[in-house]
């Protein structure tokens, strides 16, 4: 896991670091945030990154770890012209949990693709001035069980639910987003609330994400003539409410949390159709209920390429 | 003798070519004043959407000006209603339109108008002062005239909202 993420690291560095050689130089979607905006990269194009998430801490009587490496894929596609956009995102994922427990030590680990997400936005508010843009999304989606929900150890034992590939539970959410972009600054924000459904007797707890981002274009300076290269940073606040799980209808104790993460990324875009980034994820604020491994870090590393 | 001869007739010719490519260099374009340029791939998409339209070549896009401009494509017309939806399509607010174009101006059912060189398009002129000038000008007889000019959607009497309605902001005669 350490040697994946140190190569990641290390690939970001050298990408970065050349691209900011050949004199790099937009205002780009942010990078954990939702934007507003249903053309550029949300209306043709494919997305995809690696992250890394790593929660550690200790448990009754014990010590865990949880690592998941997700790789999403995501398509979306424009509809209604600078109005409608659908798609659906599918997530590559390897997850592995560690425990000592009483001196007992156990791993599970599973890999393959996750749950199937599919999503619409719709623009219902655009007001543009010179050089600055106002807009509103509402976003929806669906998620379906495509995932594996039922693996189980060689030795037949069920994997816990947080080394499952899928839920097993189809998931709804609704959100609103809203961008504003003058000259060089750019903020996004969206509040996204998921409703869970029971699978295997077991709910994970809705949840509600809320997030700010904050871009702004390092280069270039004055943007005069289109395409130019482009380096954006943002500075984002990444929270999530996570509710109390259930299982056979009775709220888990030990679930439910409520995370703030402080996310600073940058992102290159070197061509009129093309863009890479990063991001790296520390929580700034965390509150557990019960006795839960708490949240290290996550890092992401990515690309988005404009097709159509 | 002869080389001199030769060097004289490249010269002429060299002179001739930038001439010509100055002078239709100046005619046959579009200037599209738009709001919200903020976003670059959404740029991307202006620039697709714009270049599926026929009569555009030579599409530029100026960010910091707020501006896509583009040559007409020889003998080819302008469709100013697809322009717009071109630049609303891609996630823009379109705002001034700004053409410059070659014709000849021509009365026409008591409206002061301009038949566009090769093409069918024909603008109707506001009444403004440039037109006047234009009007009372001796050349203006039979000639040529180069014209930049707003379009307008106005309503002309007895031809409800029309498009192509033009607000004469310069003017040059052939």
């Amino acid at each position: 896991m350490k040697k994946y993420i140190i190569s990641l690291c290390f690939l970001a560095i050298i990408l970065l670091g050349s691209n900011i050689a050949n004199q790099a130089e937009a205002q780009g979607p942010p990078i954990n945030t939702e934007t507003a905006f249903v053309t550029g990269l949300e209306s043709g194009a494919i997305r995809s990154f690696g992250k890394a998430t790593r929660q550690i801490g200790s448990l009754p009587g014990g010590r865990g770890e949880l690592n998941i490496i997700s790789i999403p894929l995501i398509v979306p596609y424009e509809l209604l012209p600078n109005r409608l956009v659908v798609g659906a995102s599918i997530p590559y994922l390897d997850k592995e949990k560690k425990t000592t427990i009483n001196g007992e030590r156990k791993s599970f680990s599973d890999s393959g693709f996750g749950d199937l997400t599919l999503f619409g936005k719709y623009q219902f508010f655009q007001r543009d001035a010179h050089l600055q843009t106002t807009r509103i999304s509402a976003l929806g989606k669906v998620k379906v069980p495509t995932g594996e929900d039922d693996e189980k150890t060689g030795t037949g034992v069920r994997l816990p639910a947080s080394v499952q590939l899928g839920t097993g539970s189809d998931d709804y959410s609704l959100g609103l987003i809203f961008t504003h972009i003058k000259k060089r600054l750019g903020i996004n924000a969206d509040l996204i609330y998921t409703l869970k459904t029971e699978a295997n007797s077991f709910e994970f707890g809705d949840t509600l994400n809320y997030d700010i981002a904050l871009g702004y274009r390092v280069l270039p300076v004055v943007y005069e003539i289109y395409p130019a290269k482009h380096l954006n940073i943002y500075l984002e606040f990444n929270g999530k409410l996570s509710q109390r799980n259930k299982q056979n209808d009775k709220r888990v104790n030990d679930s439910g949390r409520n995370t703030i993460f402080l996310s600073p990324g940058i992102q290159f875009i070197p061509a009129r159709n093309f863009l890479i980034e990063a991001s790296f994820q520390k929580p700034i604020y965390e509150d557990l209920r019960g006795n839960q491994l708490d949240t290290d870090y996550s890092f992401n590393i990515g690309f988005r390429w404009l097709l159509f | 003798m002869m080389k001199k001869n030769f060097l004289t007739l490249v010269s002429i010719i060299f002179t001739l070519v930038i001439f010509i490519r100055l002078a239709s260099g100046e005619t046959g374009k579009v200037q599209v004043k738009l709001d919200g340029l903020v976003c670059t791939f959404c740029a991307y998409n202006l620039e697709k959407k714009l270049k599926r339209i026929e009569a555009v070549e030579d599409l530029k896009i100026l960010v910091n000006a707020g501006l896509a401009e583009f040559k007409i494509k020889e003998g080819k017309s302008i469709d100013v209603d697809e322009i717009k939806k071109a630049v609303k399509d891609s996630g823009f607010t379109p705002r001034d339109i700004v053409v410059t174009i070659k014709g000849r101006i021509e009365e026409a059912d008591g409206q002061m108008t301009l038949r566009v060189d090769n093409v069918s398009d024909i603008f109707i002129l506001k009444d403004n002062k440039m037109l006047k000038d234009i009007i009372t000008s001796e050349k203006a007889q039979d000639k040529i005239v180069t014209v930049t000019g707003l379009v307008q959607e106005e309503r002309i009497k007895g031809h409800g909202i029309h498009p192509y309605v033009l607000e004469i902001k310069d003017f040059k005669f052939e």
